[in-house]
């Protein structure tokens, strides 16, 4: 294909756009953009159903998409930004002063080798897994204090290692995608296995699962493989899943989404397994099975297995 | 949904601003994709809309960034492997294509074929096929680079060149 022939090929495509198309467009998103602009202050406090309202007025009605091409993005967004309040694109330690929290506060030279040294392998994950990177630290945090300011009592995890900035845990994050399917990974490191634990009491309560879905639902609209908003709840019959580890916690997630046209529904399961002084994070889709050979096991096996080679006693 | 005026910082406080580059780069983006979708102008029309909807999004998120050709073309490279990828997966093509592979047999037998002929034999190829032939040679995107957009590993990616290059090769020939 010396002389690229594709291109000549190609070169004879009409490509140009009709002014009634632009014009329009246009028209839709100056007017979406102002608005966006006007509601951006009030989108902290916005309840859920305000927010999907806020989306519906961005959508532009010129769509000619259907819902069906839009459901192939839940897999996108079904465990993107799960991160959620461990959302650290990179290892770090933040803030120097901390409210009485009663954890010890970690030593980031000692605890993140550690941590990074817990980490999995996209290979491992299965056949056709790839670590990629969606989103970045200024994305997590700037959703984080938003997330803080609308419930401010989800400020309080920071003081137990489970919100940023903290000094009580440091965090690796991984961040994999087979396709569109992604799937996130974080690892904590607490200073003591009796710090974790504390931190695995509050994940185990109703604080932590309400602030990881609003801090979910926040990031989705930054995600740029995915035009949408979401909704989560919890999921309070999720499936039993199999123990590992010292400890685990499964928050079961159920996800609205509200795309331009139409809408669809996925589930994830949360998993926080611990195992000594780690404690880690994976959130496989929930794909309608958590027998022993399906995804949901593998992924929280695999975790598992890896925290343990670091951590185990 | 109305309330008080946004902060300062957002590009989206300028209105004027995402006009004046929505006015610089629709037309390009639209042309960009409507090339790489073969004239498909609907699917076009649907992807342009959804990249600046993400434009929106990110500049309202404090992005500046957003208001930048290289980013929305970013963007608009996404949605378009994103599109390929449902027709693939529609198609069921795309898990047995990926999967396959094959020699590295170099062919260039289209070499002096009719442009229209190869463009329709194009539209005839599997979604994966068109779209890693456009990203090699409308984008002129390196091998690596292929690789990386649409997540696979480089012996992958040369293996599905290679099978599109020859896929669009012998439905030329053979039509010819």
């Amino acid at each position: 294909m010396s002389t690229n022939p594709v291109r000549s090929a190609v070169d004879l495509v009409d490509a140009e756009p009709s002014i009634e198309f632009l014009n329009a467009l246009r028209a839709r998103l100056l007017a979406d953009s102002t608005e966006a602009d006007e509601t951006t202050a009030q989108h902290a406090s916005a309840s859920a159903s305000e927010t999907v309202e806020e989306y519906v007025a961005l959508a532009p009605s010129l769509t000619r998409t259907g819902p069906s091409r839009r459901a192939y993005k839940v897999l996108m967004a079904a465990a993107a930004c799960v991160a959620v309040l461990a959302a650290a694109v990179v290892v770090r330690r933040l803030n120097d002063s901390q409210e009485e929290g009663g954890l010890r506060d970690v030593d980031p030279r000692e605890a993140l080798p550690l941590g990074q040294a817990a980490k999995i392998t996209a290979d491992k994950i299965g056949r056709g897994w790839q670590q990629v990177d969606d989103f970045t630290l200024a994305d997590y945090e700037k959703q984080t204090a938003a997330m803080i300011a609308e419930t401010p009592a989800c400020a309080q995890l920071a003081s137990v290692g489970l919100a940023q900035p903290t000094t009580k845990s440091v965090i690796v994050h991984q961040d994999f995608a087979k396709g569109p399917v992604p799937m996130f990974h974080d690892v904590w490191v607490f200073a003591t296995a009796e710090d974790a634990s504390r931190a695995m009491d509050v994940i185990a309560g109703d604080v932590y699962p309400t602030c990881s879905l609003k801090l979910f639902d926040r990031l989705t609209a930054l995600n740029r493989n995915i035009t949408a908003l979401s909704t989560s709840t919890r999921w309070q019959a999720e499936p039993v899943i199999a123990p590992h580890g010292d400890r685990q916690v499964i928050v079961g997630q159920k996800i609205e989404y509200t795309f331009l046209v139409g809408g669809a529904s996925a589930g994830a399961i949360n998993a926080y397994v611990q195992v000594g002084r780690a404690i880690a994070f994976i959130d496989p889709q929930y794909v309608g099975t958590v027998a022993p050979n399906s995804n949901v096991e593998r992924a929280i096996t695999l975790s598992t297995d890896a925290l343990k080679r670091v951590f185990g006693r | 949904m109305k309330g008080k005026a946004g902060t300062a910082e957002s590009p989206m406080c300028l209105p004027a601003a995402f006009a004046e580059f929505y006015d610089h780069a629709a037309r390009e983006v639209f042309r960009y994709l409507a090339r790489a979708l073969l004239g498909d102008r609907a699917a076009a029309e649907d992807l342009t809309q959804e990249t600046f909807t993400a434009v929106v999004i990110a500049a309202r998120a404090g992005r500046p960034e957003a208001l930048t050709m290289p980013w929305v073309m970013g963007v608009a490279r996404h949605k378009l492997v994103d599109h390929y990828r449902r027709a693939a997966r529609d198609e069921r093509h795309l898990e047995l294509a990926w999967a396959q592979s094959s020699g590295s047999v170099e062919l260039d037998p289209l070499d002096g074929a009719d442009p229209a002929r190869v463009l329709e034999m194009m539209c005839r190829l599997s979604p994966e096929h068109r779209l890693v032939l456009i990203l090699k040679y409308v984008d002129e995107l390196a091998v690596q680079e292929i690789a990386t957009t649409l997540r696979r590993s480089l012996h992958a990616t040369n293996s599905l060149l290679s099978r599109a290059r020859r896929a669009l090769a012998t439905s030329v020939a053979e039509g010819t």
